[in-house]
């Protein structure tokens, strides 16, 4: 499913060439201690040559032997966090990266280092803390700098903080134009913040690097659809399935627009696709039962509903749709049951209480029908509210060309 | 007008976790208390023996609201006239005043036409509403509104002028009552700025009486209105709606919100974001006077709803008169009268409010037909072009159930920003079919990259008689897809001849005129009602006429369809019954009469109390 594609896509990055990069580039630097005694500085050279060798498991026991002998020794404690980052095991380094900090807070790189293992935990945000501090102590225009403002933006889209994020990813994609990751990172996170220019000039730059990218085609097709131009979306949507018509989620986006207009035909065929594509998208399949409920096909629509709610009980469009399916059909025991449902899933629906009026009006319980009369006007009327007290924030422009009110009688 | 987009597609398919916040676009049968009530209407009732022309009446004062079945034909079968634009040889050059940018909101919402017979000579004649544009108006310019004698010849003559009817105000529709009962029906227009009571003279001339009637108190931008007898004292009471609270003085810059976009583009401003105006109801005063009782009354429309059409119609068939009004973007009221001047707001409750997934529409126009022989009044509504014409099948005691989708109409409604709108049987068959004229807001979609069009064609569904519609917009002659940007319409047998013409205003440009021909050789029958107690014009009467198995009902009314009047009288088709067996007529007073055996082909005059008092048999157009 789409609906997982951060968490996905900012594993990939991370797994991509740039963070170990990024990573081995910024190994700590061994620092030479004054103070030693001869043995343990011995520990501490052997600890040092496995360590470079690649034998991890040597090394770390070499630098546990310097500890035993050097508690307090922060050198050491930042070498096991390396080398517990060293094989992904974050969440140890970042044990040993904070000691290490503790005691020698001025160390270099280990900042570097305990942001990255955060970063690579999952701790986004201490990792941005962490990067941003880093980034107020390096030359602007730097090599250092640029990582530094990647990891930011990578972070922050992580974070879903994606107004945040985009002036990070255009830095990075400015300066790597060839990433492709980068770029639909951007495109996303432009489409998220509503920066729909954004996104479309993204996804121009996305097509010089791969010119049948689904991905993009729905990128853009989503951010014309916000920009309210639905043909434009619905033309971007029907590229993406040229392209690619195995892509997740391409043919369910291209029937939710047709849907949405009303071609309910047309739609079904999309869901359908999406369908065989995977076989248990339960959205689809709900999808696909409403628009042959709109198609006056409700025999084929109840068993589409019925697996829906199986595969995923939430979804109070299934319950609704069920809802109106048997008390179309004269059940309506079984239509106040769905209803009920869809009604606890989703309380404001304005759908589903104006359908229960309607079936309690029909059941002859008319005070629970009004009961819910009510609460769809009260729905109705909050909605309208709502937006006009958002419209009556934005303060229009006046005309400069009306002097006043003329006589127009 | 301007609309939600109800669902956010990127919070469908975008990928994030996080759900992104969406954006705002800116845009039964008869029953046992049933029965009970009707026998209650029928003891109240008056008895009429009468003995004139075929067959005799008798009065029971039962409305009735099961009719009698029959079995069904299918009517798809037979051939369908074709709709043919006789604009041209008509003589009418009225030209609706109109900005190219449709800037303001205020521009795009007048082009409602009134069909009167003025001088009650049996003919219809018609009355253009016309608008200013912003632009006129503030450089003091007015615009020409403009009333067309019939000749019955098939042309018609300006006689505006005479009439004195040119410039009313900022016209936006009219409607037709008889306001003093004298039988000269008077003329209501309504304006950006209030309304204008135009009393008719009976000597081809008007007089504005809209000070003396005391109607002078609106100011406000008043959209649809209507005639109607709501109290039963014989005497129309009136009804106004208004729009939205624009002032030409603090005008919105166009394309300067967010509602004032649409799909992507910079667009006028509204309605949303607009403070909505309250509604007007006027009780008559029996001496060419109303006194203002909308808040009395209960529908003074304390939220301010976006009102456009207004209609008054008996709709759950107790005798007493229920008022519909459509608001734009917003819940519909549909008040129940309970015939003594107080009414309860059941659109909610009746289903009508809003649509079958609960989402308010851009409610515009208004047409009230029982499609289904029913004996009860069903609707259809006009609205925007991302919904579509909503069909609200009467179900009896007040419930509707929206049946859009299966009939058909709402497939073949949506990408078209529907406004008048009509019942209407253009082949006689005595199944009133659909009829809906169309045209964007906003001229500057043509230059969008999205599929929706400022001209768009009309559409007509052909009722099969079964609670489905075959769209045949496109099989019934070039006329009807000739892209316009049309507003008011209004139904009536122009020409006596047996056949319902259209006449379409048009917001841009010239109107259209379109006329019937060929197709089934069905016959029809038309009536004239005359009221004596009741309001002269008989507003709110109804018709029953059964001829063979088909029964069918129709009603007087004033206003309707998009801020237009169709034709006081009438019409049935009738299918290839060359009689009509019964006719029961159900004045707006209660009393009942019934006549038998009337020849089909005729426009019939017939007065309360007294039965037919005359008839005109139907005649080819140029024969009379």
């Amino acid at each position: 499913m789409r609906l997982n594609w951060v968490s996905t896509q900012v594993k990939a990055v991370l797994h991509s060439r740039v963070v170990p990069v990024l990573l081995l580039s910024l190994m700590l630097a061994t620092v030479p201690l004054m103070g030693q005694s001869p043995s343990a500085d011995d520990q501490r050279q052997t600890a040092i040559a496995l360590e470079q060798q690649g034998k991890t498991a040597e090394s770390e026991a070499a630098w546990r032997a310097v500890l035993k002998a050097e508690p307090n020794s922060a050198e050491a404690y930042a070498h096991l966090g390396f080398l517990e980052a060293r094989q992904e095991h974050y969440k140890e380094a970042i044990i040993f990266y904070r000691k290490a900090k503790a005691l020698s807070p001025s160390m270099p790189a280990l900042d570097m280092n305990l942001g990255l293992a955060l970063f690579k935990a999952g701790d986004l945000k201490e990792a941005v803390q962490i990067f941003s501090r880093i980034l107020k102590t390096q030359p602007a225009g730097s090599n250092e700098a640029l990582r530094l403002k990647t990891l930011i933006g990578m972070a922050d889209y992580g974070l879903e903080e994606y107004t945040a994020a985009v002036p990070y990813l255009e830095e990075a994609t400015a300066a790597d134009p060839q990433n492709l990751s980068f770029r639909l990172m951007l495109a996303h996170s432009c489409l998220a913040a509503k920066q729909y220019q954004c996104v479309l000039d993204t996804y121009h730059q996305i097509l010089d690097l791969n010119a049948e990218s689904a991905e993009a085609d729905m990128l853009a097709g989503e951010a014309l659809d916000e920009m309210q131009d639905h043909a434009g979306a619905t033309q971007q949507f029907r590229a993406a399935v040229k392209a690619n018509p195995k892509e997740p989620n391409v043919h369910f986006g291209l029937g939710y627009l047709l849907w949405r207009q009303g071609q309910f035909a047309d739609a079904a065929t999309e869901f359908q696709a999406e369908l065989t594509n995977v076989p248990d998208h339960a959205k689809a399949m709900v999808y696909l039962a409403d628009s042959n409920i709109k198609l006056n096909r409700t025999d084929v629509a109840l068993p589409l509903l019925r697996k829906a709610v199986r595969l995923n009980p939430n979804l109070d469009m299934a319950h609704l749709d069920l809802g109106i399916v048997y008390s179309d059909t004269g059940h309506k025991a079984e239509a106040l049951r769905e209803l009920k449902l869809a009604e606890k899933i989703n309380p404001e629906n304005v759908n589903v209480h104006w359908r229960l009026a309607q079936l309690y009006r029909a059941m002859d319980r008319k005070e629970e029908a009004a009961a819910e009369f009510k609460k769809t006007k009260a729905l109705t009327k909050a909605a309208d509210e709502s937006v006009s007290s958002r419209l009556k924030t934005s303060a229009p422009r006046k005309t400069t060309s009306s002097s006043g009110s003329p006589n127009v009688d | 007008m301007n609309y939600t987009n109800r669902v956010g597609f990127t919070s469908m398919v975008h990928r994030p976790q996080k759900p992104i916040p969406r954006t705002v676009a800116v845009h039964p049968h008869l029953r046992g208390d049933e029965i009970a009530r009707l026998v209650s209407y029928a003891t109240l009732s008056v008895i009429f023996i009468l003995g004139t022309l075929a067959g005799q009446t008798s009065g029971t004062g039962a409305r009735p609201t099961q009719l009698a079945t029959h079995p069904h034909t299918s009517p798809v079968s037979k051939p369908y006239p074709q709709l043919i634009d006789i604009t041209a040889s008509t003589g009418i050059s009225f030209e609706h005043v109109s900005s190219p940018e449709q800037k303001y909101i205020v521009e795009s919402m007048s082009g409602g036409v009134a069909l009167i017979d003025y001088d009650r000579d049996g003919w219809p004649d018609i009355y253009f509403t016309n608008s200013y544009t912003v632009e006129m108006a503030l450089h003091g310019q007015k615009a020409r509104s403009a009333l067309y004698h019939n000749n019955h010849d098939g042309t018609f003559t300006d006689v505006t002028d005479r009439a004195g009817v040119g410039y009313p105000c900022w016209a936006m529709g009219a409607v037709v009552g008889d306001y003093n009962n004298d039988g000269w029906p008077d003329m209501l227009v309504t304006c950006y700025g209030g309304v204008v009571l135009y009393k008719n003279n009976g000597d081809g001339t008007f007089s504005d009486v809209t000070k003396n009637a005391g109607l002078s108190g609106d100011h406000l931008f008043a959209t649809g209105a209507a005639f109607g007898d709501y109290d039963r004292d014989g005497w129309a009471d009136l009804f106004v709606s208004h729009y939205v609270d624009f002032d030409i003085g603090r005008m919105q810059a166009f394309g300067s919100a967010d509602t004032c976009k649409y799909i992507g583009i910079d667009v006028q401003c509204g309605p949303r974001g607009m403070k909505g105006s309250p509604d007007s109801l006027y009780h008559n005063n029996r001496d060419g006077t109303f006194s203002d009782v909308s808040k009395a009354s209960g529908v003074d429309d304390p939220e301010m709803r976006y009102g456009l059409t207004a209609i008054w119609s008996d709709f759950d068939n107790d005798g007493k008169l229920d008022l519909l009004v459509t608001n734009d973007g917003q819940a519909n009221y549909l008040y129940r009268g309970d015939g003594r001047g107080k009414f309860v707001d059941d659109g909610f409750l009746s289903g009508v409010a809003l649509n079958q997934d609960g989402v308010a529409q851009a409610n515009m126009g208004i047409a009230v037909g029982d499609f289904l022989h029913s004996g009860r009044m069903s609707l259809l509504l006009s609205h925007f072009d991302n919904e579509y014409a909503a069909l609200y099948r009467n179900d009896g005691d007040m419930k509707f159930t929206e049946t859009s989708y299966p009939s058909g109409i709402a497939q073949g409604t949506r990408g078209y920003v529907g406004w008048g709108d009509a019942f209407v049987d253009f082949d006689n068959d005595g199944w009133p079919d659909v009829f809906i004229v169309n045209g964007h807001v906003y001229p500057q979609v043509d230059s969008s990259h999205g599929n929706a069009v400022y001209r768009q064609p009309k559409l007509l569904f052909r009722n099969e008689g079964n609670g489905k519609f075959q769209d045949l917009s496109k099989s019934v002659g070039d006329a009807v897809q000739v892209p316009q940007v049309s507003r008011g319409m209004a139904i009536g047998d122009l020409f006596n001849e047996g056949k319902l013409v259209v006449v379409v205003e048009n917001l841009v440009g010239k109107p259209m005129l379109l006329r019937p021909e060929g197709g089934s050789k069905n016959h029809s029958v038309s009536f004239k009602l005359e009221g004596v107690n009741c309001n002269r014009l008989a507003l709110n009467a109804r018709v029953r006429v059964t001829s063979g198995n088909m029964v069918q009902v129709g009603e007087v009314r004033s206003g309707g369809s998009y801020l237009s009047q169709n034709d006081l009288r009438l019409h049935f088709g009738l299918g290839t019954h060359e009689r009509v067996g019964e006719l029961r007529v159900d004045w707006p007073d209660g009393k009942v009469e019934t006549l038998r055996n009337l020849a089909a082909d005729r426009v019939y005059t017939i007065k309360e109390g007294q039965g037919p008092i005359s008839s005109m048999p139907f005649r080819p157009l140029g024969s009379h």
